[in-house]
């Protein structure tokens, strides 16, 4: 900073952003929503295609018999086999079948330790199998993973069933035995609890540990797993085979990966859907367009929760790429393919990962798609979201402007309207100031930095021996004070902007801001720790996990919704200037910025619904002696709160799986979907290291409260 | 005895590289001589590994396939293969490598002697064994052996740009490297003639830097342009062979050693029809007509029998004749030096 910078330049920023901020942060935020939500119209977005040359995607011609008949063999086998005990899945049938094949077939055992102490917990223990089909040429250093869970048929009402995957598989691993064409190992795996199996026997084979789920050494591994292909598919007919690609906290397979199963189920003529949905015949048109913006937010949705949709998604930990292939039978209808296309869809994938010289790298990893066979990358989809957060930002700046240039009229307390008025007349008297200080200085004679804000002059100009002060003096006592600031405010900033005879009262306008945002993080800590905490007390409640869970969270949000009166009470003696309201508002939208543009290079869905929700909300907050106007204010906070959110996406949820429900039953519905949501969420935090609620406690939460406290602000 | 005479007489001189007049026969022993080589070496390149580049070392080894029933013996050959697809893991039919969908022929047949595999083939090794500056301890059969009498087939494929060939993945070699290896070459007299034959991706570019004399080139495609694929093998699941490589072989599988096809027919192979890139040659740089050129002065070794009724009085005119094969700057040069030539040291010595 210093002699280059013109600061008349940096006058006419300011002035602009302090008399249309208000505007341009509506608009940005606008543009930006309507953007984003624009990109899955076709012409906006990009086609898939290929990156890696190595896959040779669908070149090779299946080497399945016509039929496949042993995969109709042990369809029936398996058939006979379930029936004989409906209760668990056959997992000694299987370990006998695979074995006999030639496989070297092991068993893995691992235990799952209850997070929540509860009455009824005990510890679950559980078994996978799988299978390495060593290359016979290669090396062992690499190896494919294929994947089923075991479901037992009395499970199977609550999910599709996935005999049909095994069978599939058992088929598929026969046929892969007499091939001689493996340059890596295939290792097939069974899986039992869904997500923990997987979650133990990765833990095991990549020797990491969890403390919920204890996994089994391994009795044998293969090489470094390039690629996993998770299998649930009935064993009738499928209609069309659904692509799930949504892993924990967000991540998502490479495209690649995705453009191959995509590839491939068109060849064999297997339709291949995104979120049950089909791509449209015409994507140009407006119903296209619908159509497709309706499937990306599906995914969007789908992401968005952290959690993983499949089996698939605990891979992506270990980099390894992965995904599900669901296959869906409906009962009527006559396009249904058999399971044999399906079969050689599969095969088809494994061959073409054999191929594979590299993991998975060439194509993008960030990425959202409105249908099969197109994509927005990270780089489309970042400069609209950008927008919208910046708007936010910008409100910031404006704020910050505002409390550091006229804080003589706070004490006249004054309508923040008004204010930007005053501030209008003040920048422009400046500004005429300024000139003439110019004109004075034509003979070039060097001035101290610390006159150089007009706003500064017109308040120092009534001491002139001030203005001479040398600029260290006055740098250095702003640096003393400024040692408690916050990072994002710059010291430079303030020392341009102050005066020294209101800098000390600014400063305490700035750290009296500091209980408050303190506050917040307290309140976030105590979420974060409150489920594990209650639920140590409660075994002797008699009280189900899941309720104890939401209450006991739902009583530290009511302690954060009081938290401002508690603050208010406290300070009420004090000078006001300690609580002033565009302090917290900057404070707050400041924190928002970096949290959502933080959270957008991991999980752009969630950081996505959560700008287009919580951003308008906390530009329009402010204190206000209106009774009305406070109220909404207040319910638009709470509905864009983190329980607000969460709400919102239970009412989302069962109207998205049962659309006949009234409004009430609609409501009723999702408080107990709520409540299966939190649970869900923090079942998945301590197995499997999900980061959304951590988020959402140390991220979300206090920076809401932090606009939950200025309308309780003096005004 | 006079006929075998004669004959042995001829030979002898022939391979001394000698030029001669005789009154009678003389036409006949002009026609005899036209070609002015001896000897004939190939050296073939393939500079691309990994499964999917199939097709690149099934052009290569087609290639080798064709030269060598042509007559080039393996010890005239260097054969550079970057990767051994016959022993890929990947590969469904396991010792083979196919260059067509049908599976005719195995071009991976019974003796296929590779002098540089795998991580050998760098463009060093490459410059150095057209240059000749090998290390004394090199094995005479990774040698370019070949002197001033020699025609010198150098066939290259792989991934190319404008104005590079990709090596490996690692390395590339830059037209301009390649035009100072074969100025060193002739600087050397390490070869008569040399026909460039190049198969990659804007194949033009590498010929473009040639300056010195007696090259003859032809490129599968244009600066700017794509050279393609051919087709797929289903069975293997690869792109098995290049356009232009494929169809280059389809004219010299109708060539046998006593043929009479021309290096101008050669040059017409694969019209922009089948290529779909452009064919592209360079001749100025050739003394001789391509259209009077035999194919067989590059692609076989075919050493010329005639038998004469008469003895004929040879005169050893090698030191003097050396003209008889250049174009015009070099035969400026040529002509200045009159004491005894001698070859220049191949390899530096250490002290």
């Amino acid at each position: 900073m210093g002699l280059l910078t013109d600061t008349k330049q940096r006058q006419i920023v300011l002035r602009m952003i302090l008399r249309y901020h208000q505007r341009l942060s509506i608009l940005l935020y606008i543009v930006g929503l309507v953007w984003f939500l624009a990109l899955a119209y076709r012409p906006l977005n990009a086609g898939t295609y290929f990156s890696e040359n190595a896959l040779l995607p669908g070149l090779v011609e299946s080497d399945l018999p016509h039929g496949f008949p042993s995969l109709n063999t042990y369809t029936d086998l398996l058939k006979a086999e379930i029936s004989k005990d409906k209760k668990r899945a056959p997992k000694e049938w299987i370990f006998k079948q695979l074995q006999s094949l030639g496989l070297d077939t092991y068993r893995h055992n691992f235990t799952i330790k209850y997070p929540f102490k509860m009455a009824i917990s005990q510890d679950l223990n559980g078994e996978n199998i799988f299978a390495i089909l060593r290359a016979r040429r290669g090396a062992s250093t690499e190896a494919l993973v294929m994947s089923v869970p075991l479901r037992s048929a009395a499970a199977q009402n609550q999910r599709t069933s996935t005999d049909g995957g095994i069978a599939l598989m058992l088929a598929l691993a026969s046929q892969f035995r007499k091939n001689t064409f493996w340059a890596k190992d295939v290792i097939f795996l069974l899986s039992e609890f869904e997500e923990v199996g997987v979650q133990a026997w990765l833990d095991a084979y990549h020797e990491s540990s969890s403390p919920y789920v204890i996994a089994d050494d391994l009795p044998a591994r293969s090489g470094a797993i390039q690629a996993a292909i998770n299998l649930e598919l009935p064993s009738e007919n499928v209609r069309y085979l659904n692509l799930k690609l949504e892993g924990l906290n967000g991540q998502l397979p490479n495209l690649d990966l995705f453009n191959l199963a995509v590839k491939l189920s068109r060849r064999e003529s297997v339709p291949a859907t995104l979120q049950h949905r089909r791509d449209p015949h015409d994507q140009e048109s407006w119903e296209g367009y619908q159509h497709t913006l309706r499937t990306m937010l599906k995914m969007m949705w789908t992401q968005a929760s952290g959690a993983p949709s499949g089996n698939h998604g605990l891979f992506h930990r270990f980099h390894i790429e992965a995904l599900t292939i669901e296959g869906v039978h409906k009962k009527k209808g006559v396009r249904n393919v058999p399971l044999e296309q399906v079969a050689r869809v599969v095969e088809g994938v494994f061959r073409s990962l054999n191929n594979l010289l590299e993991r998975f790298h060439q194509s993008f990893f960030f990425y959202i798609l409105p249908s099969t066979d197109r994509y927005i990358s990270i780089g489309l989809y970042m400069p609209p979201f950008a927008l919208m957060v910046v708007a936010g930002v910008l409100k910031a700046l404006a704020l910050w402007i505002m409390t550091h240039s006229d804080v003589e009229d706070t004490t006249d307390e004054k309508a923040p309207q008004d204010e930007t008025e005053e501030e209008k007349s003040a920048s422009g008297e400046g500004e005429q100031g300024e000139e003439k200080e110019t004109d004075d200085q034509g003979d070039g004679k060097d001035k101290p930095k610390g006159d150089t804000s007009p706003l500064l002059k017109r308040q120092s100009s009534g001491d002139k021996s001030k203005e001479d002060t040398p600029e260290e003096e006055i740098e250095e006592e702003g640096e003393g004070e400024q040692g408690d600031l916050p990072d994002h405010l710059t010291a430079e900033d303030l020392a341009d902007l102050e005066d020294q005879d209101f800098e000390p009262i600014a400063m305490t306008g700035v750290l009296s801001v500091m209980p408050v945002v303190l506050m917040s993080y307290l309140l976030g800590l105590m979420a974060y720790t409150a489920p594990y905490v209650l639920t140590n007390f409660t075994p002797g409640l008699k009280m189900k996990t899941a309720d104890v869970i939401l209450y006991g969270i739902l009583a530290v949000f009511s302690a954060g919704l009081a938290y401002p009166y508690l603050m208010n009470r406290k300070t009420a003696h004090e000078d006001r200037i300690v609580s002033d309201w565009r302090l917290v508002k900057c404070v707050g939208l400041i924190v928002q910025g970096l949290t959502l543009f933080a959270v957008s290079l991991m999980n752009i869905s969630l950081a996505f619904f959560m700008a287009a929700v919580s951003v308008p909300v906390s530009m329009a907050v402010k204190p206000t002696r209106n009774i009305f106007l406070r109220t909404i204010l207040q319910l638009a906070l709470l509905i864009v709160s983190p329980m607000g959110v969460l709400f919102i996406a239970a009412v989302a949820n069962t109207t998205m799986h049962n659309s006949s429900l009234g409004l009430l039953a609609v409501l009723w519905q999702a408080i107990d979907e709520t409540k299966q949501l939190l649970f869900l969420l923090l079942v998945d935090q301590y197995l499997f290291y999900s980061w959304t609620y951590t988020l959402a406690s140390f991220a979300f939460l206090p920076t809401w409260l932090l606009f939950w406290a200025v309308p309780f602000c003096d005004n | 005895m006079a006929d075998v005479f004669g004959m042995k007489v001829l030979l002898s001189f022939a391979l001394l590289g000698a030029a001669f007049v005789f009154a009678g026969n003389e036409e006949k022993v002009q026609e005899f001589f036209k070609s002015g080589h001896t000897n004939n070496w190939a050296v073939l390149v393939d500079t691309s590994r990994f499964w999917f580049n199939y097709r690149h070392v099934a052009n290569v080894l087609s290639i080798y396939r064709s030269v060598k029933r042509l007559g080039i013996p393996d010890s005239h050959i260097i054969l550079m293969v970057a990767d051994d697809m016959a022993c890929n893991p990947r590969n469904p039919r396991p010792a083979t490598v196919f260059n067509n969908a049908k599976q005719h022929i195995n071009v991976y047949g019974d003796d296929v002697e590779v002098d540089y595999r795998g991580y050998e083939v760098t463009v060093e090794n490459f410059i150095r064994v057209l240059t000749g500056r090998l290390s004394p301890s090199t094995p005479s059969s990774k040698r370019l052996l070949s002197d001033e009498r020699s025609n010198v087939l150098v066939y290259m494929t792989g991934h190319g740009g404008d104005g590079f060939l990709k090596f490996q993945d690692a390395e590339e070699v830059s037209n301009v490297e390649l035009a100072d290896a074969f100025e060193q070459m002739w600087q050397k007299r390490r070869y008569h003639e040399v026909f460039f034959m190049i198969d990659t991706c804007q194949a033009e570019s590498m010929f473009q830097k040639f300056y010195s004399p007696n090259i003859l080139a032809v490129a599968s495609s244009r600066v700017g342009e794509d050279s393609l694929s051919h087709h797929v093998d289903p069975a293997l699941g690869v792109y098995v062979i290049d356009r232009y490589t494929y169809h280059a072989l389809e004219f010299l599988e109708g060539v046998n050693p006593g043929s009479s096809k021309t290096m101008g027919q050669f040059l017409q192979v694969c019209p922009r029809h089948q290529c779909i890139s452009t064919v592209s040659k360079r001749t100025d740089l050739f003394k001789r007509d391509p259209d009077k050129v035999l194919l067989t002065d590059f692609f076989g070794s075919v050493h010329n029998v005639e038998l004469l009724q008469d003895t004929i009085k040879l005169q050893n005119v090698t030191l003097d004749s050396s003209s008889t094969t250049c174009v015009k700057d070099s035969c400026k040069k040529k002509a200045a030096p009159k004491q005894t030539l001698q070859y220049a040291e191949q390899f530096p010595s250490p002290f």
